[in-house]
């Protein structure tokens, strides 16, 4: 989220945005670039991480298990990571002025984690649907080889809309002159 | 064809006013001058042209192209020298200007022997990290970034703040050069001095209203002249006062001092018929000017 967050505030706090949007480039441009730069990062860091993953099991582990699922498993971690990189990006356009990016992230991730958490301890199934830390459960995905469909539906959902939202606004709003 | 043009145009912030009505025509080739004191609607004017806020009302033009349809294509001709400049601390400045360069379609080839020879002309080296330079190098660092692709039009918000005098001196002189291949230049200042030297024509804007449009000669030869005068012996202030044209007379002992604005035989003929040990005849500057047309509606 910190990515998500931090990848276009920065300019701002940095105060480099005049700099950067008084160059022939459009803003849908100038997000569409931040976003790629920024799913290719997740992307990278969750094919490593992953792959080391499998591996060190596969050499570890006595039992046998299938590839497939555990990179399923392992794949849960990307999935959450593109929802809070969408909801980061829509926060940053959204809140006027970051000056600690880890304010905005670290406060939101624990809520939704707590949530989920406690959630889990009530027994309360609707927050499944809420915190997308309980959207991919494992038990799920080890017993049936495949991620629940109305879960990927639901991200889907909600990072397309950010994503929009995050364009129009941020194609819309002022640059207030730095003071 | 007009280089910049606006019609009417309008920025609320919320209920407050930034600007209002603002008609301008600026002519290709110009060096146009825009004067008013802080928060008179300056910058605001300027952030609407490049589309840094979105106008509420009316519209604008640049090299004929609408600025909110056209933004990018515009802005490949428009360098922009703000007052504050913050760059990417890590980067070195060589980094940084082959980065501004990459935005645009010109010749890469160009735009690097231009960051050369610029930055040889204002002194700054170029292997200095952002965040190592001094205010003043910081701002050469802007200039460089705001010519290095020989734009059609620049664009500058009081930009000489934090350059020495030697360096203001050559930068004026870039814009010259610049202005004398046909460039466009606006050039929005406190500094009355510097736009009397530069500008053909100024703007005049105050709490968000373009107040006066003139050539900078017209401005100065309209405006009052103020006499003083040393007499032998005490005068009789009668003839000046009741003289047309004649505004703040004060006579202490033998020193008469007024502004004078009309026909100066008419106020030659006065002085004539003095024994005069002293005369000084002084035209105003542009900041007198300025705060005479400033001060007018208060």
């Amino acid at each position: 989220m910190n990515l998500g967050v931090g990848v276009l505030s920065k300019e701002d706090s940095g105060k480099t945005v005049d700099f950067l949007l008084t160059k022939p480039v459009s803003r849908a441009k100038v997000i569409t670039s931040k976003l790629a730069a920024s799913i290719c990062l997740l992307a990278f860091t969750n094919l490593v991480f992953s792959s080391v993953a499998l591996v060190s099991a596969k050499l570890i582990s006595t039992a046998s298990f299938s590839s497939k699922t555990f990179l399923l498993v392992s794949g849960t971690l990307l999935l959450v990571q593109i929802i809070f990189l969408a909801l980061g990006v829509l926060l940053s356009v959204i809140i006027p002025k970051i000056k600690s990016v880890i304010a905005v992230t670290l406060p939101t991730v624990f809520t939704f984690f707590i949530i989920g958490t406690l959630g889990s301890i009530i027994g309360n199934d609707s927050v499944k649907y809420i915190s997308p830390f309980k959207f991919y459960d494992f038990s799920y995905i080890i017993e049936h080889n495949t991620y629940e469909i109305k879960y990927l539906v639901i991200e889907a959902i909600f990072v397309v809309i950010a994503i929009v939202a995050s364009y129009i606004i941020y194609i819309k709003k002022d640059i207030r002159a730095v003071s | 064809m007009n280089a910049i043009e606006t019609t009417k145009l309008t920025k609320y912030y919320g209920k407050s006013l930034g600007i209002q009505d603002v008609d301008l025509a600026i002519k290709e080739g110009e060096i146009f001058g825009f004067i008013g004191p802080n928060g008179a609607g300056k910058s605001t004017t300027i952030r609407t042209l490049l589309g840094l806020i979105h106008p509420t009302g009316g519209s604008a033009t640049i090299f004929g192209k609408d600025i909110t349809k056209y933004g990018p294509a515009i802005k490949e001709e428009i360098g922009y020298l703000p007052s504050e400049v913050f760059y990417y601390d890590d980067m070195r400045v060589i980094d940084l200007l082959r980065y501004s360069g990459s935005f645009y379609k010109k010749n890469p080839g160009v735009i690097a022997k231009r960051i050369k020879e610029l930055a040889a002309y204002l002194d700054l080296d170029l292997k200095k990290k952002i965040d190592d330079l001094s205010y003043g190098n910081k701002k050469k660092v802007g200039i460089i970034q705001g010519l290095l692709h020989e734009p059609k039009l620049i664009i500058l918000d009081e930009p000489t703040g934090g350059l020495d005098p030697l360096m203001q001196q050559r930068f004026f002189d870039l814009l010259r050069q610049e202005n004398k291949k046909g460039v466009t230049i606006l050039f929005s200042s406190h500094i009355l001095s510097e736009v009397q030297k530069l500008c053909d024509r100024v703007a005049i804007i105050k709490e968000g209203k373009i107040i006066r449009i003139e050539t900078i000669s017209s401005l100065v030869e309209n405006a009052h002249k103020r006499f003083k005068l040393e007499t032998v012996e005490k005068i009789d202030a009668k003839p000046f006062a009741d003289l047309k044209g004649v505004s703040d007379l004060v006579i202490t002992g033998n020193l008469v001092s007024f502004l004078y604005r009309g026909r100066i035989n008419d106020v030659t003929k006065i002085i004539a018929g003095l024994d005069l040990a002293n005369m000084l005849v002084e035209e105003p500057d542009l900041e007198e000017i300025f705060l005479h047309y400033y001060q007018k509606d208060e």
